[in-house]
């Protein structure tokens, strides 16, 4: 098991940029979504090794690109492409329910893209359950605001491990400290026990901690002001407003 | 499924962290080991152990920093 | 009249914390006590104060034992 991260967390940050911070915290992998601005695209998948390059750096770097994440816009043959260039699968996300998502990922297999569909919400473990029956792999996105991912994650694991594709973690980061009670023990601890060997990517549960994200991956500021390790320790989303008069 | 179990605490609540670790560890067989993922020296929760579980557990540093630490810790052959 | 040195590491990254509490333990003189404050009870610390400075060199006392939050007292002897 390892853990990732989603240019969500850094959704204007170019692919070189990403890659530093996912370095820079020991995140040996990176997802991909269609829209930030790392630049890799269906439309710069038509300029010859734009895209292949980006995957070398990332190896290069010790990084895995685990998925592309797709919104639904995109084209079959654009996102094959693409998928080829990165060795990465494509994972079907978009505002459709997850049987139009089912169809969309056994069409790309068919055609020999590696996919799997994303699948959120209360109704995952069933959604998985026909998934996995299909042969078709799982993007779990786990969010601690649903209370119920010790629960999914032992389903998950007990009926279906092997459909598990990876977990898009929407946590983790600066929001480590907010998510009390929410079942991320238990989540990481059944994840251990049952030597789940895929990735956990981590991306912001809300656009409204984009600056605390931003900060956390070291892309405030990082020059100057004398300190070769910029201290990010004292930026914490529910810190208390008292601090120790001892440093 | 018999891949190595990890257990990375860094996306933990501190609160939950320790807990979480030590119910891995309760879980284990004797001769089993997890690979617990930090992202500083574990040095504190090795004493918690050593007082805890004395003798019956194995502590063995796989990576040590600068961004990551890695110890497989095992639970001892009865 | 001995003086309480209070530290709140709850603001502190959770990789920073040890560093921050042993520097401000290290740092108490005789008559000075530390008070932590810590979203988790930290008897891990207790631990690594038995374990590194011996049985008989502090003293560790809850103030206040969770749920949400722990507060200790913390001497030398």
């Amino acid at each position: 098991m390892r853990l990732g991260l989603s240019s969500e967390a850094a959704p204007d940050a170019g692919v070189d940029e990403l890659i530093r911070a996912a370095t820079r915290h020991g995140l040996p992998a990176l997802e991909l979504r269609a829209g930030d601005g790392h630049g890799v695209s269906c439309d710069r998948a038509a300029v010859p090794h734009a895209i292949a390059d980006v995957a070398a750096r990332a190896a290069a770097a010790g990084i895995g690109i685990v998925g592309y994440r797709c919104t639904g816009a995109e084209d079959d043959a654009a996102l094959a492409t693409l998928a080829t260039a990165l060795r990465t699968t494509v994972i079907v996300d978009g505002d459709d329910d997850a049987e139009a998502r089912a169809t969309r990922a056994a069409r790309l297999l068919a055609a020999g893209t590696d996919a799997a569909v994303l699948l959120r919400g209360g109704t995952v473990v069933d959604d998985a359950r026909r998934l996995s029956r299909e042969g078709i792999s799982v993007v779990w996105e786990a969010n601690p605001a649903d209370a119920t991912l010790g629960g999914v994650a032992r389903a998950l694991l007990e009926e279906f491990p092997a459909a598990l594709h990876h977990v898009s973690f929407l946590g983790g980061g600066p929001e480590t400290v907010m998510h009390e009670g929410r079942g991320i023990g238990e989540l990481m601890g059944r994840l251990a026990l049952a030597g789940f060997g895929g990735t956990v990517v981590l991306a912001p549960s809300s656009p409204r901690y984009r600056v605390a994200w931003s900060t956390w991956l070291g892309r405030h500021g990082g020059s100057g002001c004398g300190s070769k390790v910029s201290d990010r320790s004292l930026i914490a989303l529910s810190a208390p407003s008292a601090a120790g008069s001892a440093s | 499924m018999s891949d190595q179990r990890t257990l990375d605490v860094r996306v933990i609540p501190p609160r939950e962290k320790h807990p979480t670790i030590f119910q891995t560890f309760a879980e284990l067989k004797p001769g089993e080991a997890f690979v617990l993922v930090n992202d500083h020296d574990p040095m504190p929760l090795r004493y918690q152990f050593e007082y805890e579980h004395k003798g019956k557990f194995g502590w063995s540093y796989l990576e040590q920093g600068p961004a990551v630490w890695r110890v497989e810790i095992s639970r001892t052959a009865a | 009249m001995s003086e309480t040195i209070r530290l709140d590491v709850r603001p502190v990254e959770p990789k920073n914390r040890f560093a921050c509490i042993m520097g401000a333990y290290e740092r108490l003189a005789g008559s000075e006590s530390l008070e932590l404050t810590v979203d988790h009870d930290p008897v891990c610390m207790y631990y690594t104060l038995k374990a590194t400075r011996g049985d008989d060199a502090f003293r560790f006392d809850y103030l206040e034992e969770g749920p949400e939050t722990w507060r200790v007292l913390v001497r030398k002897v």
